[in-house]
């Protein structure tokens, strides 16, 4: 790795320490000094600083070699909150999280097909979710709305949401972000895991379409419109299955959720053993339950949509040369070990810097709610290390 | 739809991390929004650290009328919970054994003949000394499950060395080694409460020199994608938590249509997934 040039202190410097003591869990501040290349005085007066904030605390005492106790500090996780709403097909998913990223309380409301709420609906449901759970108000940092990519030329949900952002921050007096809900929930991820700046990290968010967020430098990578990290539309096949986006051979015609119920309800086997005529996420989970429970055929289906998806995963494994990457979304809820074994040992295979370093696949450890998350803390990360969220204003 | 959804209430005691972590409650909530969501009913969620917070919440969600019903979970005997709600005029309903109920609708899970039956299988594998890692032993459900896993044991004439934890990696990691300094008989299999604790206790195993499945096995109460991934994967008592869920939804919804009704709604079996650890 190449060697870091020692920084000045300036305003990337409270977004680097609070990042540094966020993956660290505790540290000194004469750890802190080595890790960041900060000057003692530099590192004293921004913890100062965070301390008078309540961002960060001291939380005891560590012996050190030269006799002097060290005081380590931490994060405050109830110093601030952050809102995350998740537009979905039928439902509007509310996440309140602390600094750390851990989830203080959710709502799944129920909402009509295709309905973008309007500005004062929006305004009430974050009012009344934040007086469910009690939040003091002036802890509550803000609000971000996330929500799926649509096929081009569908209504643009992008383009509602940023109508609606300036009418809803109005409202609640507060500042409101809007992302798309795969990146979002790789912010969640990179965030809640302490997963340190160091790390090219990269997350897979598998639902009835398949998105993906990188994360570098303990930024989210935020593209220049809404679509960052739009996995679906990889192809993996120049002469493969049409797609509605205009390409041929996307992998969301392979590996997506929608396109693995489709393949089970055209196998007779399954039809018959299982109940797949319900909702696409009920049939999904129905396929799901029986592979890990042992039935070959819906086995079968879901590994043939994990060896898919792995392909495009090596493409954006090579393309950003990432380290480290998490499987999450409500498609690896029940069935995730399926898709994470499956990528592990093909980019074993496939991987370009497979001899240079080794490349962690993991799961989510809350793939269902991963979008919501990300997108509180989104909120969060944007309050206490703000020179990390460019575009922060759109 | 001008009216605003009704609403029910879940509170989960623990660290907001620890929820994070526990597939059971993911999937069980999920089960939950499958009956709610069509019914136009939302599902809130709030993680509180301690019990006077949990109370602390019935309260004020009483007092400015937000919930329409509330969930239960992880009941102790004699929980003061099922009279505050009572009190408080709140619909409710049980996760739990009909005994800690006190008359409300209770989704009751056999925590002690599912605890017989995982028993049943390990000594069906020969097994005669078998290690018990629980989850909290205040709460009723974790009580029931030890009560099975030793009438079973005793019926057979088995061993049983059991160590108390509390749901988290880090119980679960201490826990192990407390079982498995045992003497004068190691265990040759462990049954482990949760998913988690199964996941840490399998690393503090491996840790002891101590090879799965050749000189211990392991049994998972939750099957988990997490659980499913280990090297070995782990066989695991699995329940459609999901499934638990909906009976619950549907049992909530009952229960604010007529607070009166008093039923006891029985979950599906759970039965053992046999993988790796204990093949």
């Amino acid at each position: 790795m190449a060697r870091r040039e020692t920084p000045a202190a300036g305003p990337g410097s409270r977004a680097l320490i609070v990042d540094v003591v966020r993956s660290a869990v505790t540290i000194s501040r004469g750890e802190l000094a080595a890790l960041t290349g900060l000057t003692q005085p530099s590192i004293s007066n921004i913890v100062r600083d965070l301390m008078t904030d309540g961002i960060v605390h001291e939380i005891g005492q560590a012996g050190s070699a030269h006799g002097r106790p060290r005081r380590l500090i931490a994060i405050n996780p109830a110093s601030r909150f952050g809102v995350g709403f998740h537009l979905g097909p039928e439902t509007l998913t509310c996440v309140a999280v602390d600094v750390t990223g851990g989830v203080v309380g959710r709502e799944v409301v129920p909402r009509a097909p295709g309905e973008i709420r309007p500005a004062d609906r929006l305004a009430r449901r974050f009012t009344d979710f934040t007086r469910c759970l009690d939040l003091p108000p002036e802890r509550v940092e803000g609000l971000a709305i996330v929500a799926p990519t649509v096929v081009p030329g569908r209504p643009d949900t992008a383009a509602a949401l940023t109508g609606l952002r300036a009418e809803v921050a109005e409202r609640i007096g507060v500042p409101v972000l809007v992302e798309n809900d795969a990146a979002a929930a790789a912010l969640g991820e990179f965030w809640s895991r302490r997963v340190s700046r160091e790390q090219a990290f990269g997350c897979v968010y598998l639902s009835t379409g398949i998105g993906a967020g990188i994360v570098f430098g303990g930024a989210l990578y935020r593209g220049a419109s809404f679509d960052a990290g739009e996995l679906s539309h990889v192809s993996i096949d120049y002469a493969g299955r049409p797609c509605p986006c205009g390409n041929l051979g996307c992998v969301e015609q392979y590996a997506s959720t929608a396109a693995t119920v489709t393949a089970a309800r055209d196998d007779p086997g399954l039809r018959a053993r299982l109940s797949l005529d319900g909702s696409e996420a009920a049939a999904y989970d129905a396929i799901a339950r029986a592979a890990v429970n042992g039935d070959p055929e819906a086995y079968a289906v879901l590994d043939r949509a994990a060896e898919h998806l792995s392909m495009a995963a090596t493409s954006m494994v090579n393309l950003l040369d990432l380290g480290r990457l998490v499987l999450t979304g409500p498609g690896v809820a029940l069935a995730g070990s399926i898709y994470a074994r499956r990528m592990r040992a093909h980019l074993e295979r496939t991987a370009h810097a497979r001899h240079r370093h080794t490349l962690t696949v993991e799961l989510s450890a809350q793939p269902r709610d991963a979008a919501g998350i990300g997108a509180a803390v989104l909120v969060v990360q944007a309050a206490v290390a703000p020179d990390h969220t460019p575009g922060g204003d759109r | 739809m001008t009216q605003e959804p009704q609403r029910v209430g879940l509170v989960l005691t623990r660290p907001s991390q620890v929820l994070g972590e526990e597939p059971f409650y993911h999937e069980f909530i999920e089960g939950l929004e499958r009956v709610l969501t069509p019914a136009g009913v939302s599902l809130l969620v709030k993680v509180v650290t301690d019990r006077a917070a949990e109370s602390a919440t019935y309260e004020s969600w009483a007092a400015r009328e937000l919930v329409g019903g509330v969930i239960l979970v992880d009941l102790v005997p004699g929980d003061d919970r099922v009279a505050q709600v009572s009190r408080l005029g709140i619909p409710a309903v049980v996760l739990g054994d009909p005994s800690t109920a006190d008359g409300l609708p209770t989704v009751w899970t056999d925590d002690a003949g599912f605890g017989r039956d995982a028993v049943r299988y390990l000594a069906g594998r020969g097994h005669t000394v078998i290690g018990h890692v629980t989850g909290t032993m205040t709460f009723a459900h974790t009580q029931l499950r030890r009560g099975g896993i030793e009438a079973e044991a005793a019926d057979r004439g088995l061993t049983l060395i059991t160590a108390e934890g509390d749901y988290s990696q880090e119980s679960g990691w201490a826990a192990t080694a407390a079982v498995l300094a045992a003497r004068p008989g190691r265990p040759t299999a462990i049954v482990y409460d949760n998913d988690i604790m199964a996941v840490a206790g399998l690393a503090a195993i491996r840790e002891h020199g101590v090879r799965v499945p050749a000189d211990v096995g392991v049994v998972a109460w939750d099957d988990s994608a997490q659980c499913q991934l280990t090297v070995p994967a782990l066989s695991a008592m699995s329940h459609d938590v999901g499934r638990i869920g909906e009976l619950s939804g549907n049992a909530v919804l009952a229960a604010m249509r007529d607070p009166t009704a008093h039923t006891v709604y029985e979950a599906p079996k759970a039965q053992i997934v046999e993988r790796d650890s204990t093949r």
